[in-house]
């Protein structure tokens, strides 16, 4: 290995050593792209997603309908990958409201200690300890004009989705946090920061400039494993009928409609959950590698 | 003792906040009270609507409101549900009996099959047995819970035609309700076991590994003996814990259950409740949800305390 090769490099390469790691990663890949290349392929295709093609129902599999049709005629595969799409969509965004609200906690929990550390993490053990679903389901059916909002804001289908990734970033912020706040607790004994704060540095300052940078590690490990978590809450969500709302098919809500087919086409329900499941599978794996690439203790050559 | 008291109190500090966090949600639903009248009385003017609000005192500060009905719950009355046309109370307590069974026998299940698949694991640490329940459990902690359900209803119900798809089998006799319940525990056992798997094989490994485990081994305690009884008792603290901290979990789990197999129990009576703007049924099944789950927390505090001496002594916790 060449003396040259940046950190980040290096990480690449650790990361790119473990077959499993590097599987995820590409599996992951492949389903992003194919979910964002299904409204190219529909258009092309001359396939209206919410067609409804009545002559059409329950077709079995055929070259123009790789997965068959639904209750209503439309195209399976299609459905799927738009309702990955939005499952995909929600997830990266909560991933990272989730990541904000856990680092900002972590961060002034792990920096400041005592009575702030403990307050802070009492808050954390207590969501945990709550059950969470009745609540997110209380949640998603506020009213939010009650909150002020403009009615335009409140009914535009941007908005149910905004909502969404709000609700489940307020409670699956948990684990970064956790990982952060350690991860602080100990930079905060570093030499440089102490040589900061001996040059006069504010908090604020020694925090965003000399410990946030220095928490990239934990920060990108805890939000891929946090993205499973919050796709799985958004599916939950979803099915219950609180979540991404039909006609927009989510990976959720189409098993809401295959439950009620359940007796007629059973099939309807393997895929959007076979496929929830490949990606918080893949996800995790990608997590837990990304754990091993990023640690400089775990280096090696 | 101490140290029960101190979680106790804290409990019941977050039960209070908790209820007004709840109460503040429940009002932010669409609609309210007097908006149910009028859309019920269309001669109703915006006169009279504003009469019934200060009547019911819904034109007051939230604060006001949360404080009066704290009182009035505290008091036992919990006010009247809209959807079931019969006192709150009334309609909580055979949901929470329903649920209270259907957690009960899940998590005993859940801890029969973790304990010897975590012990088993830990004792051959990366041999092929370890291997095959690291990755069952890893696929189980990643499967969504209600598509695991969908999954033994379409087994069991649709293909097999063995077991019932729904329902609770009220009215049938004891070993139909029993029926009705073997997919439901099944689909709840299944999702949170492979968590519990892992938690059980990390205490076991850290145990087995401390010095008076080779202690024990080299005074020629047999292999039964010592994965028993000197291994597995410290190993069940943080088993435990989790079992306490992993309680509102089990509550969303049954949840998510109760809603596929169409059980009338607490998750199903929630949901209901708030689709339904029942605004009184779902404050008082959420404050009883968040009371169950907290008092699942002292208990295993309480189980902690049993189980640990320095904790009985009050040395401080683990």
């Amino acid at each position: 290995m060449s003396a040259a090769s940046s950190p980040l490099v290096l990480a690449g390469r650790r990361f790119l050593s473990q077959w499993g790691a590097t599987a995820a990663m590409l599996t992951l890949g492949a389903l992003a792209a194919s979910v964002m290349a299904a409204p190219v392929v529909s258009s092309t295709l001359g396939i209206d997603l919410q067609a409804v093609d009545l002559m059409n129902r329950f077709a079995p599999p055929s070259p123009l309908h790789p997965l068959g049709t639904d209750d209503l005629g439309r195209d399976v595969l299609l459905r799927l990958l738009e309702g990955g799409r939005a499952s995909l969509l929600v997830g990266l965004f909560a991933a990272l409201g989730s990541a904000a609200i856990g680092t900002l906690i972590g961060l002034v929990a792990g920096y400041f200690g005592g009575r702030v550390d403990a307050v802070l993490m009492r808050l954390t053990d207590a969501l945990l300890a709550l059950p969470l679903l009745p609540l997110l389901i209380v949640l998603a059916a506020i009213d939010p004009a009650k909150l002020g909002l403009p009615e335009a804001l409140v009914f535009s289908d941007f908005a149910g989705l905004t909502r969404i990734v709000i609700i489940v970033s307020l409670f699956g912020w948990t684990t970064v946090a956790r990982l952060v706040r350690a991860e602080a607790l100990r930079l905060r004994e570093e030499t440089f920061v102490l040589a900061a704060r001996a040059q006069g540095a504010g908090s604020a300052r020694i925090m965003t400039l000399h410990i946030l940078p220095n928490l990239a590690s934990p920060i990108i490990v805890a939000t891929t494993l946090a993205a499973g978590n919050v796709i799985l809450l958004e599916a939950v969500l979803s099915f219950l009928g609180l979540g991404i709302q039909p006609p927009t098919p989510s990976w959720g809500n189409l098993l809401t409609n295959a439950q009620e087919l359940v007796w007629t086409a059973p099939t309807l329900a393997i895929w959007p959950g076979l496929l929830i499941l490949v990606t918080v599978v893949s996800l995790n794996i990608v997590g837990d590698g990304l754990r091993e690439a990023l640690d400089p203790r775990r280096a090696t050559g | 003792m101490r140290y029960l008291g101190g979680r106790l109190f804290q409990a019941l500090i977050v039960l209070l906040a908790m209820s007004f966090v709840i109460y503040g949600l429940i009002g932010l639903m669409p609609g309210d009270p007097v908006d149910l009248m009028i859309s019920a009385d269309p001669r109703m003017t915006s006169e009279d609507a504003a009469r019934l609000r200060a009547i019911y005192g819904l034109d007051q500060p939230l604060a006001d409101r949360w404080a009066a009905w704290l009182g009035a719950a505290l008091s036992g009355d919990l006010g009247w549900s809209r959807l079931q046309a019969q006192p709150v109370l009334d309609a909580l307590t055979p949901a929470l009996g329903e649920t209270a069974v259907l957690m009960g026998v899940s998590l005993a299940l859940t801890i029969a099959l973790a304990l010897p698949a975590g012990i088993a694991a830990a004792r051959r640490p990366h041999s092929a047995l370890d291997r095959a329940v690291g990755l069952l459990a890893f696929l189980g902690i990643s499967t969504p819970p209600f598509w695991l359900a969908l999954l033994l209803i379409i087994a069991f119900a649709v293909h097999l035609g063995i077991l019932p798809a729904g329902g609770a089998g009220i009215g049938g006799g004891v070993l139909d309700q029993l029926r009705h319940l073997v997919l439901p525990v099944l689909a709840l056992t299944l999702a949170g076991v492979g968590g519990y798997v892992r938690y059980v094989r990390a205490a076991m490994l850290e145990t087995l590994g401390r010095d008076w485990i080779r202690t024990a081994r080299a005074k020629g305690v047999g292999e039964r003996r010592l994965l028993l009884h000197h291994a597995l008792r410290p190993a069940m603290v943080p088993v435990i814990t989790l079992i306490g901290i992993d309680f509102g979990t089990l509550f969303s789990g049954a949840l998510v259950v109760e809603t596929v197999f169409a059980r009338p129990g607490m998750g199903r009576l929630i949901y209901d409740a708030i689709l339904g703007n029942d605004y009184n049924l779902a404050l008082a099944a959420l404050m009883l949800a968040t009371f169950v789950t907290l008092l699942g927390n002292l208990l295993a505090d309480l189980g902690l305390v049993l189980l640990d001496r320095r904790l009985r002594l009050g040395e401080g916790a683990p």
